[in-house]
């Protein structure tokens, strides 16, 4: 009992587990609910668009249904199939929700106590974490000792790294003028410089829009799930509240994605007059600011049911080069060219470096300095990317519709055959 | 052709008088049919024309070389299969009859043409004319049981791998009775004689 | 323009890692029960086969043992998603063999009712044509316009689905009141809920990719293959029934056939599309000449045992998905000799393992979504 007081009582403890207690448990229990919710949005908002309802018996406008799908997936017969791995078949899941859920501890939902912690390379601690959620995948198709899940978990898994790094290379252009991987840092240098980043960076947004879809494993990229060809994927064998944890870490991913998203790109939670609303420090100032952030999560995320049911689905192929001979390349291009035009606004003295408590950050000068660069982001960056990906995909079969594929088999006597690449 | 025999009268049939027949013109003056007949003068054994439809009765060796002829002909011209059938007629002399119907997509043309078959007898196959043979005379297989000589697949289409008899043939019944595949695969075992099983309950 | 080439050898493939994969019977995306083994090279199929025959329940060796009028009933289950054009098609061979006349009147009813069945069954290949694709939304977008369909339908025939609809020399039931405005409304509304889902798909990125240059089947393997329907006009053959051995009153209407370019996908659902509006064309000019007959009889003088003459007929009519054709040979009694089905679905599915081949596994769903197979038809 001795020992656990001295152990509370470290300043090391106290200052980074003992005080953040109260955040961590909110955000914990506020995330679960919303995940579980937002299979309930999923759900009415699909419904919506088809013309139709969605849940509406279970509460009032359905509004219990996730309690309801909770109660039901927890009281389900445990299958594990008999030739499959017990012990990495049970721990995949949690491999998948674990890394999900300890993203969490970086993403800035509001001001001061808001925010479980901040450390300053936030954006490097959430990609390496969230990559670690692939292995709960490969492991979950692997383990089933199935084909159909072997086949979705091998696609997924080939995807989702993929796209990690387009969304990498996607995040390095505002980070250029956050000057910090912090996440925190980088909502106060969109602070410090009046703009969103969304206006400096057009191409690297829709960059990690699309690259956010393929990470999630949601439509048009939801090949591996998709269940007109290999019935479920990685989790076919699943059932029950394994099922549900795949799940849940599924939309935790996205709201994660679109965490990120709304951080880097629309400016986290602030929003321009929120000072003349509240006080900075008070809780008034701190609940408006994680409202905003919910809106703009909320925002994105809609944004991304919105996609799944309009759209087609990708074939892998074509989803793989999308990825690499698409994105991949727009972002290099979106690197080289904010490169190009923060040097120029530098001899031009349009931008400044300014020094705040937390570090330095690049600031631009009203108003020739914002205008110039959203001028050049528009003018130059998004026709000079454009540029880069018909140079490099000029004879791609992706987007080019003359060039296709076929193949042809050997007839017999006929020895060699050749396939048009 | 059918023949109608004297025996008791058929299920259906009217008791008082003889059925009509359907109007059945001799086939003269077809042009395609003066090259067939120059081109194989032993092939043609009947040429009528039923409803419209000419109808003819090839023998059975020369089926093949007829149909190709017909399809590579450059005046017959019939690139189009559109059906490939069998009928079991047990009373005939040739209890089995391979129906071809053929269209030409340049003249607007549809020709119908027979082979009628002993028991046991196969037919050649048609395959190497028109692919779309394949599956129908697989089909016709399956039902009728009549073999196709040079189908590079011929086996069952609509019924189990395994499983035996024809039911299209007319003495087959048309109602279940003892069936190995099914007791094998479906654990359901022979009816005894006079079984009630017309589901009526007292 | 030059193009790299790599050779593929015969013994390269045959050293290739081939897995086996099973498109089982129970799948989400096979239309029905239907057993497709692909064997697959990584994702690249290199060889299919089609077990079929889960759905056979012997309907032709059902109808020798059943008078004409009872055959009916057995064609609507045949083709269960457009099953007023095989009763179209089973009555006109009746008709045909039997030499009984229909009234005008019956005749254009017949043609509105033949043409709305056309429109709902491509409304339901386009809904879960998408759906395999992906694009699940039209799947409830076209169930909402075939609902329409289906409710004129039930007002006039009793059943939604299986309907039993004509009767050997017409008609069983004269139109009721507002049966022309329920389809002039439905007429109303179609084109711009076309243009709905054409706004969705025609342009879009994705549908492209995975529709254009899939599966080409070219005009010389199509007629090869005994292909018909929109399969085969979307080869570019211009060969549609009504125009060429024209049936019912379809030689007094005026309507285009659409064709196809190149073979593909893409185009199978361009000319499917472009067949729905024809089909509208064809309803409103049948409403017009219908107004002119209305009141008249509908049903001709029929026997009250209908016993055909000896001998034999093969009649055919373009059904939704292809050339429906019946040869029926008839021994003078009541019950057919035989009657054999030549089922679109079944011969055009033959084309599947000509398409399919060289592509690889997603393909494989969109291909057979494209050919709009309906096992009940392929199994009879």
């Amino acid at each position: 009992m001795e020992l656990f007081w001295t152990v509370w009582n470290h300043p090391i403890v106290s200052a980074y587990i003992v005080r953040r207690l109260p955040t961590i448990v909110i955000v914990l229990f506020v995330i679960l609910t919303v995940a579980a919710y937002l299979v309930y949005a999923e759900r009415k908002i699909s419904a919506f668009i088809q013309a139709r309802l969605g849940p509406m018996r279970v509460g009032p406008y359905g509004l219990l249904q996730p309690l309801a799908d909770a109660l039901k997936l927890l009281s389900k017969e445990d299958i594990i199939p008999a030739r499959a791995e017990r012990s990495i078949f049970v721990i995949a899941p949690m491999i998948s929700v674990v890394a999900s859920l300890v993203v969490l501890a970086v993403i800035p939902f509001g001001p001061g106590r808001a925010t479980i912690t901040d450390i300053n390379i936030g954006v490097l601690f959430i990609l390496a974490v969230s990559s670690v959620g692939v292995l709960g995948i490969i492991l979950g198709g692997w383990a089933s000792n199935s084909k159909y899940p072997l086949l979705g978990a091998l696609r997924s898994s080939a995807q989702m790294v993929s796209y990690e790094v387009a969304i990498a290379l996607a995040l390095v252009g505002p980070l250029m003028f956050a000057k910090t991987l912090s996440m925190v840092g980088v909502i106060e240098a969109q602070m410090a410089d009046g703009v969103w980043y969304v206006l400096y960076q057009p191409v690297a947004f829709l960059i990690f829009l699309v690259g956010g879809l393929a990470e999630t494993n949601r439509a048009p990229f939801d090949l591996p799930e998709a269940e007109s060809e290999i019935v479920a994927g990685y989790h076919t064998e699943y059932s029950g509240f394994r099922w549900a944890l795949y799940f849940v870490a599924e939309y935790t991913n996205i709201v994660i994605s679109a965490a990120i998203a709304a951080t880097v790109f629309l400016g986290g939670w602030h929003f321009p007059g929120l000072t003349r609303l509240a006080e900075p420090g008070t809780g008034l100032y701190a609940l408006l600011a994680v409202l905003i952030f919910a809106a703009k999560v909320f925002a994105i995320v809609y944004c991304f049911i919105w996609f799944r049911w309009t759209f087609p689905r990708y074939r892998y192929d074509q989803l793989m080069g999308l990825g690499w001979k698409w994105l991949i390349p727009a972002a290099l291009a979106n690197i080289l060219v904010t490169g190009a035009v923060l040097v120029l606004a530098q001899h031009l003295g349009l931008v400044e470096t300014v020094r705040t408590e937390a570090g330095e950050r690049l600031v631009s000068l009203w108003p020739w300095g914002k205008l110039f660069l959203i001028a050049a982001s528009l003018l130059i960056g998004v026709p000079i990317v454009w540029i880069v990906l018909a140079v490099i995909n000029r004879r791609s079969a992706d987007f080019n519709l003359r060039v296709q594929r076929q193949i042809r088999l050997p007839e017999r006597g006929e020895e060699e055959i050749f396939a048009e690449v | 052709m059918e023949e109608k025999k004297d025996k008791p009268t058929p299920k259906g049939a009217s008791a008082t008088k003889a059925p009509p027949t359907l109007p059945i013109v001799e086939l003269k003056d077809d042009p395609i049919l003066n090259r067939l007949r120059a081109r194989f003068p032993t092939a043609v054994l009947e040429a009528v024309e039923i409803l419209g439809l000419p109808t003819l009765t090839i023998a059975r060796e020369q089926i093949v070389d007829v149909c190709r002829f017909l399809r590579d002909d450059e005046e017959a011209l019939f690139d189009f299969l559109t059906d490939l059938t069998a009928r079991h007629i047990p009373e005939a002399e040739k209890p089995f009859q391979v129906i071809y119907h053929l269209y030409s997509f340049p003249r607007n043309v549809r020709w119908r043409l027979k082979v009628n078959l002993a028991e046991g007898e196969a037919c050649p196959s048609v395959v190497s004319v028109w692919s779309a043979a394949n599956w129908m005379e697989r089909e016709a297989y399956d039902l009728v049981g009549v073999r196709f000589e040079g189908h590079p697949d011929l086996r069952r289409l609509l019924l189990p791998e395994d499983w035996e008899g024809h039911p299209l043939r007319k003495d087959y019944p048309l109602e279940f009775r003892y069936n190995r595949w099914c007791e094998k695969h479906l654990n359901m075992i022979a009816f005894r004689e006079g079984t009630e099983y017309s589901g009526r309950f007292e | 323009m030059h193009k790299p080439e790599i050779a593929i050898t015969r013994e390269r493939l045959l050293a290739a890692r081939e897995m086996v994969l099973n498109m089982g019977p129970q799948h989400p995306s096979t239309h029905g029960v239907l057993r497709v083994i692909l064997k697959l090279d990584g994702e690249t199929v290199i060889d299919l086969d089609c077990d079929i025959g889960y759905l056979h329940r012997g309907v032709e060796k059902i109808c020798e043992n059943r008078t004409y009028v009872h055959i009916e009933p057995y064609f609507d289950r045949l083709d269960y998603v457009a099953a007023v054009s095989n009763d179209l098609c089973y009555v006109e061979t009746v008709e045909k063999i039997a030499g009984i006349e229909v009234p005008e009147k019956a005749k254009y009813i017949r043609v509105i009712l033949t043409e709305l069945q056309r429109i709902a069954s491509h409304l339901l290949w386009l809904g879960t044509h998408a759906m395999d694709i992906g694009a699940v939304t039209i799947f409830l977008y076209a169930f909402r316009e075939r609902e329409e369909i289906l409710k004129i339908f039930e007002n006039y025939f009793g059943a939604r689905l299986t309907a039993n609809a004509f009767r050997i020399g017409g008609l069983q039931y004269d139109i009721y009141d507002g049966f022309e405005e329920q389809v002039r409304a439905f007429c109303r509304i179609f084109p711009e809920r076309l243009k709905e889902y054409e706004t969705i798909l025609n342009e879009n990125r994705i549908w492209l990719q995975r529709t254009v240059g899939i599966g080409i089947l070219t005009a010389e393997e199509a007629k090869d293959l005994g292909v018909t329907g929109p399969v085969l006009r979307a080869s570019g053959v211009k060969w549609d029934i009504r125009k060429a051995f024209p049936y019912e009153v379809y030689d007094q209407v005026e309507f285009d056939i659409p064709v196809g370019e190149n073979g593909d996908t893409y185009d199978r659902y361009l000319v499917r599309m472009e067949e729905m509006r024809q089909s509208r064309l064809i309803i409103l000019q049948c409403l017009d000449r219908l107004k002119k007959l209305h009141p008249g009889p509908v049903l001709g003088k029929v026997p009250k045992v209908i016993r055909p003459p000896v001998g034999e007929v093969y009649h055919s009519i373009e059904s939704p998905k292809g050339e429906l054709g019946i040869y029926l040979v008839s021994n003078g009694t009541a019950f057919p000799e035989r009657l054999r089905i030549r089922p679109p679905s079944l011969i055009n599915l033959q084309a599947l393992k000509k398409m399919a081949i060289g592509h690889l596994v997603a393909d494989v769903v969109a291909l057979i979504g494209s050919i709009d197979i309906v096992l009940g038809e392929v199994d009879r």
